[in-house]
């Protein structure tokens, strides 16, 4: 008599919020789900790719799957996406963060009441307010009390005084791209010792541009980690974004100005994701 | 071949003038590589080390990789001459740290590096080879104290903390043991001072922590305690900081390598 063992088979992703996938909008990872036995979407709204790399980390670290065949898939994010450990007592603090949040829905509220009522209607609203309440997070995305250290995250775009001075004083773009190469290379090396696949895009054309035009020639001597990293995992490097843009009209391609809408995600995994994991193995 | 790579501080940094616990190490082997510069902070520790393993991987029989993480507050930044946080505000702080050192060591000539094992502490491609100002290059800064080093001050003030520092570390411990695994290199590690053990984050911040595996460990109260504790002053340079050489032959004989043999 033979007997078979079947391997289970586990799907981890981790993105930002173009790997967020909710019932208002079903995004790439959504689709990859068929055909894997457990499947773990770590992405959340404006993550950035340090603590994506960190969520990943620890997802892995809890499984205890040793006959498992676990495919790691992430979309890296904006490089100017930071995190931070902080309280309420810190100088840079989540509140801040919230606070902006709710005077943009304030200021949407008053000024554009109808526009307001449509993200309602569609669940953006509970989205967004969602979204910032969790910005006080531990590692799984639990809300912290704002007392307690804990994982904060932002992006340059936030009206927010002290979050501007941070990145105009302690920011740069060449930083972020090596930052970003750096936190990819050790997922990779993660994966290797974890005995799971790894494979990787981007979702914006940002760090394939900042790597074209800024650092291939004339600041090759930060891209040691980036010589490192097994291109043969990277499934999009142009991102994402700019795939959309190449594959679809506008209207139909995007859900906003920036986020691929479900067709596009739909068809990205299909006719890229997809064939390059199957290809892979 | 077997060979050596080699990570830290200036406690890890060795020069004719001052051999350190790695220079005392590498004779048990073929070749070593010794990444250790002044000043250091845990994020260039990685880097550097990770970059020298890749170089040399394909080319060895068997790597042994040791260790000694830095001071978890110092920081590493790529940058260039019009940044806020620039080469030249960076090497002000160089200069201001080796005045301290020659005030605080008055035979300060015998301890510093020949002038060709000098590095330009300021601004460097990972290898450490010189870049120009207008390029960006890898920096590191410590907490600095001083008015002239407001931007530093400004930085730690407003945007450090030791919480978020101490889980940038771990996380770094935690990433180089998984790459050494990956890479069938036997990894062992430090601390230079006990500041790491001193930081008492919340549980849920942990996580890298609980999963590091500390049996590799050869030193966590840390290399200055076991030299004050072993050795006491006569351990030590005038500076009452840096462990002398015989501080750094001790510790490498009674702790390191004993440590390296039953480990295996």
């Amino acid at each position: 008599m033979n007997i078979t063992m079947k391997v289970k088979k586990i799907l981890i992703t981790a993105g930002n919020s173009i790997s967020t996938d909710n019932k208002n909008l079903h995004t790439w990872n959504h689709y990859l789900e068929d055909g894997y036995d457990e499947v773990y979407h770590l992405g959340a709204d404006a993550l950035g790719n340090r603590l994506i790399v960190r969520r990943v980390t620890e997802k892995l670290l809890s499984m205890n799957e040793p006959n498992a065949d676990i495919d790691v898939v992430i979309l890296s994010c904006g490089l100017s996406y930071h995190h931070y450990i902080s309280n309420s007592k810190q100088y840079l603090n989540s509140q801040q963060i919230v606070d902006v949040a709710m005077r943009q829905l304030e200021s949407l509220k008053t000024n554009e009441p109808t526009l307001y009522e449509i993200a309602k209607e569609r669940g953006e609203i509970d989205t967004m307010t969602e979204a910032n309440s969790d910005q006080h997070i531990d590692i799984h995305g639990n809300v912290i009390d704002k007392d307690l250290y804990a994982y904060m995250y932002f992006a340059p775009m936030l009206d927010d005084k002290t979050v501007k001075e941070y990145y105009e004083k302690f920011v740069n773009t060449i930083n972020n791209w090596e930052e970003t190469t750096f936190a990819i290379l050790n997922l990779q090396e993660l994966c290797k010792s974890r005995n799971a696949n790894f494979f990787w895009g981007n979702s914006l054309d940002t760090y394939y541009n900042v790597y074209e035009e800024r650092i291939k020639y004339n600041n090759p001597h930060v891209a040691w980690a980036y010589d490192n990293l097994d291109m043969e995992r990277c499934f999009c490097m142009q991102g994402m974004t700019k795939w959309t843009r190449d594959n679809f009209s506008k209207s139909r391609g995007f859900a906003d100005y920036t986020h691929p809408s479900q067709s596009a995600h739909k068809q990205f995994t299909k006719s890229v994701i997809q064939p390059f994991i199957i290809n892979s193995k | 071949m077997k060979a050596l790579v080699t990570g830290g501080c200036s406690f890890s940094m060795d020069t004719n003038k001052l051999h350190t616990w790695n220079h005392y190490l590498a004779k048990d082997y073929n070749k070593s590589y010794h990444t250790g510069i002044d000043a250091s902070g845990n994020d260039f520790i990685i880097r550097r080390v990770i970059n020298e393993i890749n170089k040399i991987k394909s080319e060895v029989d068997e790597i042994d990789c040791v260790v000694l993480w830095s001071g978890i507050s110092r920081k590493m930044y790529v940058t260039k001459d019009n940044e806020y946080l620039n080469p030249g505000i960076l090497r002000t702080q160089a200069l201001h740290n080796f005045e301290e050192f020659k005030r605080l060591n008055p035979n300060w000539e015998d301890l510093i590096a020949d002038t060709e094992e000098t590095i330009d502490t300021a601004h460097v491609t990972i290898d450490t080879n010189p870049i120009e100002e207008d390029e960006y290059g890898y920096t590191w800064f410590v907490p600095a104290e001083g008015l002239h080093l407001s931007k530093i001050q400004e930085f730690y003030k407003k945007f450090s903390n030791l919480v978020n520092d101490w889980e940038q570390t771990t996380f770094y411990i935690y990433i180089l043991q998984e790459f050494c695994k990956a890479n069938g290199i036997n990894l062992y590690w430090g601390h230079y001072t006990n500041v790491y053990d001193s930081i008492e984050p919340p549980e849920h911040l942990k996580w890298a922590y609980n999963n590091i595996d500390f049996s590799k460990c050869f030193s966590n109260n840390s290399m200055k305690q076991w030299v004050y504790e072993k050795m006491g002053s006569r351990g030590f340079t005038s500076d009452n900081i840096h462990p002398n050489e015989k501080g750094h032959e001790e510790f490498c004989k009674s702790v390191i390598q004993p440590f390296i043999t039953n480990s295996k």
